[in-house]
């Protein structure tokens, strides 16, 4: 009954988003190819591009199924990917501190990404299901727990970067189910509770010191301090135009660790500039906004509650991605979706994407 | 069907938090890349690049033979960069002991953040074999140039001494540094976050800076600070100086001070011993002065050598005071007064002379300004203006007191009486020599002025020829040539602003030969123990620079003084020890 038809494909594709998509995925392989310039960087370059074409291959997937057939396998594809999640710290080896990559075939892909797209799935379903009636406050904890399991079981691998990632779908699932504000601020200060119970325990020891380098960053500015401060004097030096591309003299020149990962946005924005980075910045916006347009226009809540938890989740890590780079949050390791070197959140970004295009696709009613 | 299942609040909300992050994400980029983007361009430069300043070669200084005064050579310096060294503990161990260096200070300096530290400057080349051995991680040599003055002691004072980042700092080391220093090379390294050079850019060769010739010739320097030394040693005086000068040109033949000092290690003695106090130190002249008096007076024609002075038995009242000579003379004739160095005749010539006049001649004989002979530190002396000048003045400056001098001042006004009266302002540089070869600048000398008439001046020779002959200086005679000069003996003022009873600056200053005069030497001894008078210190010093140096410059004997050195020399041998002291100067 939601079944496309050909003529309307193209026409109904959100070209808007597909553009500024595009745009922000060729901005950040010409980053990684610029910081690996001369050196390995042949080698990262083509991994990511044969990761974008999964990627892209994922979103068309994703998108040309319709998601009420996704919607109806949700819950299984929930639990395996739960299960997948929960296998990891044991199939992994441990790369710096955490186990939360698995390799197959030479390949690494990190669960804990893919694992966003299939949370997003249940949750949207899970709330579009029962948003009719009104949620009860034991729907309201169901709700919840779909998004905290895989949480804690990232935290255990442990990931607190990616773990983190998860909240802003949280915040935007809870805040859409129509929850009453006192009932929120209940939550919210008891989460914060346990947070702060549990906290310092669940933090490990360089993630402490992360957090304290962050609240006073002269306390160690040669130790875990030293990237958030040459990331900020990378972005800084750009200056309004930029050094041009490869010419960046922090990033290429080493003096930014981790350049082409989770601190891409730093080489764009030293070589690049503020030019550079404001219109990437602005290319994020507009996918995002996007997005929330797509939900607004969707056909059923289901589509609503899909895109919307998109958006928060896409455009929360977009923001705390460059929060850390310009020194505004401390260093999380948190990639940068769509930009970053790195094959599982780009694949995982690009098919929440896909999701997105197709609840674009299907707005009209037949 | 419900088209949007959400409130405008829930989703408006949501919008409006994504736009706050946005936006507080676009703020802090304007704020670092555009209003803070000049600071954080400084730091990276900061980071990533360092300047290095390549050390241009010395210039090397010759005297006037092309003898090396000073050169330079290459040498090792040792450095390291922390943020390589292992451990800083093992490294500032072995190295203190190979390198005789504090090791706390060491541990210190390879424990700070950075790239560069010295560990020590100009090292041996055993001591850079030994440390390559131990092979130390981010220890590292550099080659620097290092200055060397191969005959020590030699000429100390005139070429002064450069500090360890080879500028100089004394003598002509300094007086002429941006001439031979050159021009610094500038490097600059790029280096990566691992604190590696990438890539390194120079940016300037440095060149190597000109060579100079001096006037010093190496012979007569070591002569003047061999005599010196002895004379300062035997009489136990505090100083000496010894001026030589071409009378012909005023270039400066040697300048020697005692004490001396090795400029190679200069830092080991004690800073009075640096002192180049043949152009920094004024003294009251004492009866050296009574030559320019007198020719002043020959020149203005208030008196003639012939002319008769009643020199009052041995005193003579100006104003309140009371001036006495050494002796008692009776009636002296002008030539007379300056070989027996009358006080009381030279105040009562001095009385003839226009206040003014006298003070114009003294003036156009160099007192009172400096020479410009191209050394650091030099004293202008002091000789004021007749507006200033007290009843006693003229009086006490025809007899050398309310005057003080710089021995080259003295040396060039002598100079002017030895060559016919033409004053020339002594120099030290002769050629500057590009790194090419090319000559870029000969000091030709200044033109000079005529100070006296040359019939003065041959008037004044003949008579101060005499002082050597018969009168005071009979010391400071050489044989076989004939010498003219005058002694000097000067009370010092000592710190109660008296005139000390106890110390004295004896003095000779004269030229040899009389005829065509080829050096004029000043010899000056700064408290002398025992005997003090000039004539008995200062003049055999003259005498035993002036023997060997005449014969070095193979200066032909005067026939006069041949023949005079054939036949017993009369008044020579007249001079016995008590006559020497009637005849001593005591100029008071």
């Amino acid at each position: 009954m939601y079944s496309l038809s050909r003529a309307k494909v193209l026409p109904h594709l959100d070209w808007w988003l597909v553009g500024a998509l595009l745009a922000v995925v060729l901005s950040g392989l010409m980053m990684v190819y610029s910081t690996g310039y001369g050196s390995t960087g042949d080698d990262l370059f083509r991994r990511q591009c044969v990761w974008l074409l999964v990627g892209l291959g994922m979103a068309l997937l994703l998108a040309s199924v319709d998601y009420h057939t996704w919607s109806e396998f949700a819950p299984v594809i929930y639990l395996v990917s739960l299960a997948v999640l929960a296998l990891t710290p044991f199939l992994a080896r441990e790369i710096s501190g955490a186990r939360s990559w698995l390799e197959i075939g030479g390949l690494r892909i990190q669960p804990s990404e893919a694992v966003k797209l299939t949370t997003l799935l249940m949750a949207a379903t899970y709330l579009a299901r029962h948003r009719g009636q009104g949620l009860r406050l034991t729907q309201h904890a169901v709700l919840m727990m779909i998004v905290l399991a895989p949480v804690g079981l990232i935290v255990v691998q442990p990931d607190l970067g990616t773990a983190v990632t998860y909240l802003p779908l949280l915040a935007v699932m809870v805040w859409l189910s129509g929850i009453r504000l006192r009932t929120l601020l209940i939550l919210v200060l008891l989460g914060v509770a346990v947070l702060l119970l549990v906290g310092n325990n669940l933090l490990l020891e360089h993630q402490r010191e992360r957090l304290l380098t962050f609240l006073d960053p002269s306390r160690d500015p040669q130790g875990s301090g030293y990237q958030a401060m040459q990331s900020r004097i990378a972005v800084g030096s750009g200056g309004l135009w930029g050094k041009g591309l490869f010419s960046g003299t922090q990033s290429q020149l080493k003096f930014l660790p981790e350049q082409h990962t989770d601190f891409v946005f730093a080489v764009l924005a030293e070589e690049r500039g503020f030019a550079g980075a404001f219109v990437v910045l602005a290319l994020y916006f507009m996918i995002i906004s996007r997005l929330i347009h797509a939900a607004r226009k969707a056909r059923d809540s289901l589509g609503t509650y899909l895109c919307m938890g998109a958006a928060g989740m896409l455009g929360a890590q977009v923001c705390a991605n460059i929060g850390v780079v310009i020194g505004l949050l401390p260093t999380a390791g948190i990639p940068l979706p769509l930009m970053s070197y790195g094959g599982s959140s780009l694949v995982s970004t690009l098919g929440t994407l896909g999701l997105v295009v197709n609840v674009h696709w299907r707005r009209f009613v037949n | 069907m419900k088209r949007c299942p959400l409130s405008r609040y829930r989703l408006g909300v949501v919008v409006l938090g994504l736009i706050a992050l946005h936006a507080a994400v676009l703020w802090r980029l304007v704020d670092l890349q555009i209003l803070r983007a000049d600071e954080m361009q400084q730091i990276v430069q900061r980071q990533h690049e360092r300047v290095l300043e390549l050390d241009p070669i010395r210039g090397d200084i010759y005297d006037r033979n092309g003898k090396e005064l000073a050169l330079s050579r290459d040498v090792y310096s040792i450095y390291a960069n922390p943020s390589q060294v292992k451990s800083a503990n093992r490294t500032a161990r072995q190295l203190a002991r190979l390198l005789q260096v504090n090791e706390a200070k060491l541990r210190k300096r390879l424990k700070k953040d950075g790239y560069f530290v010295w560990i020590k400057r100009k090292i041996s080349e055993s001591e850079k074999t030994e440390i390559e051995k131990l092979q130390l991680p981010g220890v590292k040599f550099i080659e620097e140039s290092q200055r060397a003055y191969p005959n020590g002691e030699l000429a100390s004072h005139v070429l002064g001494y450069v500090g360890i980042d080879n500028a100089g700092l004394a003598g002509i080391e300094y007086s002429h540094d941006n001439v031979i220093r050159g021009e610094p090379g500038l490097v600059r390294t790029y280096q990566n976050g691992y604190g590696e050079g990438i890539r390194t850019r120079t940016e300037k060769r440095p060149t190597g800076g000109a060579a100079l010739v001096l006037t010093i010739d190496r012979v007569l320097q070591h002569l003047a600070e061999r005599e010196l030394v002895a004379a300062v040693k035997k009489s136990h005086a505090k100083s000496g100086s010894v001026v030589i000068l071409n009378p012909a040109n005023g270039a400066v033949l040697a300048m020697a001070n005692v004490p001396t000092y090795d400029p190679n290690r200069f830092q080991r003695y004690s800073q009075s011993s640096w002192r180049n106090r043949a152009v920094a130190d004024a003294f009251e002249p004492g009866s050296t002065f009574k030559m320019f008096v007198a020719a002043t007076a020959l020149e203005e024609r208030v008196a003639r050598p012939t002319d008769l002075i009643d020199c009052q038995n041995g005193a003579v009242r100006v104003g309140r005071r009371k001036v006495r000579d050494h002796k008692p003379f009776g009636e002296l004739t002008f030539s007379q007064v300056l070989e027996l160095s009358s006080n009381v005749g030279i105040i009562k010539i001095s009385s003839r002379l226009d206040a003014p006049r006298l003070f114009e001649s003294l003036a156009a004989f160099g007192f009172g300004a400096r020479t410009g002979v191209g050394l650091p530190g030099e004293n202008s002396g002091i000789l004021r203006s007749p507006a200033a000048w007290s009843a006693l003045s003229q009086a006490m400056i025809s007899m050398g007191q309310e005057v003080s001098v710089t021995p080259l001042q003295l040396a060039a006004a002598t100079a002017t009486l030895a060559n016919g009266g033409v004053y020339h302002h002594p120099y030290i540089v002769q050629r500057v020599i590009g790194r090419d070869g090319r000559v870029l600048r000969v000091a030709k000398g200044s033109p000079g002025r005529r100070v006296i008439s040359p019939a003065t001046a041959e008037t004044l020779q003949r008579i101060l020829s005499g002082v050597v002959l018969r009168g005071t200086g009979r010391l400071a005679s050489v044989p076989g040539y004939t010498v003219a000069g005058k002694t000097g003996t000067a009370q010092k003022i000592d710190s109660t602003g008296r005139y000390s009873p106890d110390d004295f600056v004896a003095s000779f200053v004269g030229w040899v030969p009389l005829e065509s005069p080829a050096l004029t030497i000043l010899v000056v001894i700064d408290s002398p123990r025992g005997n003090y008078h000039g004539g008995a210190i200062a003049a055999p010093v003259f005498s035993r620079i002036a023997q060997p140096a005449l014969q070095y410059l193979r200066v032909q004997p005067s026939l006069l003084a041949r023949r005079a050195a054939s036949a017993p020399p009369i008044v020579a041998e007249a001079s016995t020890a008590s006559e020497r002291a009637r005849f001593a100067d005591r100029s008071r």
